[in-house]
């Protein structure tokens, strides 16, 4: 049966103490989930009665502490699943296409910091990059020169882009990129082939997140140029590039910088906890940041010194930390 | 609240969500009295124990249960050790013994030296706000308090009509609720 305002406020305070049967707290709670006044007052009685408790506070027998984090351990967590590589890139590649499409002339002309490039020849620069990795997995592209040098590569490719049209670059770039992207969905065990880029040995998959990265990256960098809002990915792609950052740590970090084992806890949709090896069993820092912060620092768009961040333990190690993850910005 | 707790009552929660077990056991330490003693007091001190970690467990299972716009941790936590204990009580029917209860029964007896300075100066003020009140309506919050009364059994113990019982609830608590939110311990949020 339902209740009118006055027996609620009748019985709001029984309520606040849990001094109700079960089917009156039910109808109070439905009559709360509507009049956001009572709910405030409701939670002001909840406030008191909690405040009760400072009375009759009493520490637990000292093996609960122990029995709740192995319970909690036990239980575990529901992560949340990576986007798969090739999905992510696609997804980023869609992302940019439709950024891209809705530039106006003269936003393509615009620069883009923190490079010397116009907003064309960054995408001249992506396209390099796409026929590079085309080339890679045996797609027959153009060649691209100076592959050493990611930034530097392509030169004369990028030149003569710049010489044409805009539409004409930003076509070749999404036909290149499509075809990457059907050629890996027909040939799933692709995904597992090893490739070189840059001097990295690296399977498809791993270039396919990294490139994914990238090109997230670069749409925010021409949002920020033409004054759009930047934009994050959904929290499994999200998870895909931090936990392929994180990954690389142990294998960027200088082993003398690590005094112990650490932990990145990530915040945010898409985060999680990332415990990394160290030398002995006592962890020496954590880390803590916002995902989407983290991510941008390591793609160099935020500096260390301005990532928001808590560190417990080493500040030292904190910081390689944040080094290393920039090791593989591209 | 201050700013500084309410800070780090997000913080806690958003590494718990992202599943830093060491936020969880920081919230252990924060709030392991209040939440065994809010449970002790209704069910006994071995059930208790129970009780805490099902809240525990539950916070890291849950943390999006926890919605700061609503309240701070502090109470999110009481007031489910509070329901979980109530409930235990209300199925099992098994109460805290008096010895359990350790000889305070009352809100206004002395505080326990376990207990922080700062939750020891928050238990004083609470303890002369609940002190001030009169004593039919502290009787009334205390017996719902304690012993996990619903008003229809506190009007059966006091002889009172459920009417009677009711109001007087209604009135100590609110009563309370602006005496502590005069000094701070309480927020209208």
């Amino acid at each position: 049966m339902g209740m009118n305002r006055d027996d609620v406020d009748d019985l709001l305070a029984a309520w606040a103490l849990d001094a109700v049967e079960p089917a009156d707290r039910e109808a109070v709670d439905a009559v709360l989930l509507v009049d956001p006044e009572r709910a405030r007052v409701a939670r002001a009685l909840q406030h008191t009665v909690a405040a009760l408790g400072d009375v009759v506070a009493e520490s637990p027998p000292p093996e609960a502490r122990m029995n709740v984090l192995r319970a909690a351990a036990a239980r575990g967590r529901d992560s949340l699943d990576p986007t798969p590589a090739l999905l992510l890139f696609e997804r980023q590649v869609a992302s940019m296409t439709e950024l891209l499409v809705g530039l106006e002339d003269d936003e393509w002309q615009m620069g883009v910091a923190p490079y010397a490039w116009t907003v064309h020849g960054l995408i001249a620069h992506l396209l390099a990059v796409e026929r590079y990795m085309a080339g890679l997995i045996g797609l027959d592209a153009p060649a691209v020169e100076g592959v050493e040098d990611h930034l530097a590569m392509g030169a004369d490719m990028i030149a003569a882009e710049l010489a044409g049209g805009v539409r004409r670059t930003f076509s070749a770039w999404k036909a290149q990129a499509t075809d990457t992207i059907a050629t890996i969905r027909s040939r799933p065990e692709a995904l597992d082939d090893r490739v070189v880029f840059h001097g990295w040995p690296v399977s498809v998959d791993t270039l396919l997140v990294v490139r994914a990265f990238e090109v997230w990256t670069h749409a925010d960098d021409i949002r920020r140029a033409t004054a759009r809002p930047m934009q994050t990915p959904p929290p499994r792609d999200l998870r895909a590039m931090s936990m392929f950052s994180v990954g690389t740590l142990p294998l960027l970090v200088p082993t003398e910088l690590v005094k112990g084992p650490a932990r990145i806890v990530l915040t945010g949709p898409g985060g999680g906890t990332f415990d990394l090896d160290g030398p002995g069993t006592v962890r020496t820092v954590t880390l803590v940041a916002d995902i989407v912060d983290y991510c941008r620092t390591a793609a160099r768009r935020i500096d260390i010194e301005e990532l928001p961040k808590i560190v417990e333990g080493d500040r030292d190690q904190a910081h390689a930390l944040l080094t290393a993850a920039r090791v593989l910005a591209v | 609240m201050s700013t500084g707790v309410r800070d780090w009552e997000r913080a806690v929660i958003d590494r718990i969500v992202a599943g830093d077990d060491s936020a969880l056991a920081a919230v252990f330490d924060q709030y392991s009295a209040l939440v065994h003693g809010t449970a002790a007091r209704l069910v006994g001190r071995d059930a208790a124990s129970d009780v805490c970690q099902e809240v525990f467990v539950q916070l890291w299972e849950h943390p999006e249960r926890f919605d700061a716009a609503k309240a701070s941790l502090r109470t999110f936590l009481a007031v489910l050790a509070r329901r979980r204990a109530i409930d235990q009580l209300r199925r099992t029917g098994r109460r805290a013994t008096n010895e359990e209860r350790s000889g305070r029964q009352t809100l206004t007896s002395v505080p326990n030296l376990e207990e922080s300075a700062i939750n020891m100066f928050e238990a004083e003020r609470v303890r002369a706000a609940v002190a001030r009140l009169p004593d039919d309506q502290r009787r009334a919050i205390e017996l719902a308090y304690f012993e996990g009364l619903t008003f229809r059994e506190v009007a059966v113990a006091t002889g009172a009509h459920e009417g009677t019982a009711k109001s007087r609830l209604r009135l100590g608590l609110n009563r309370l609720a602006n005496a502590l939110g005069s000094e701070g311990v309480v927020e209208w949020a």
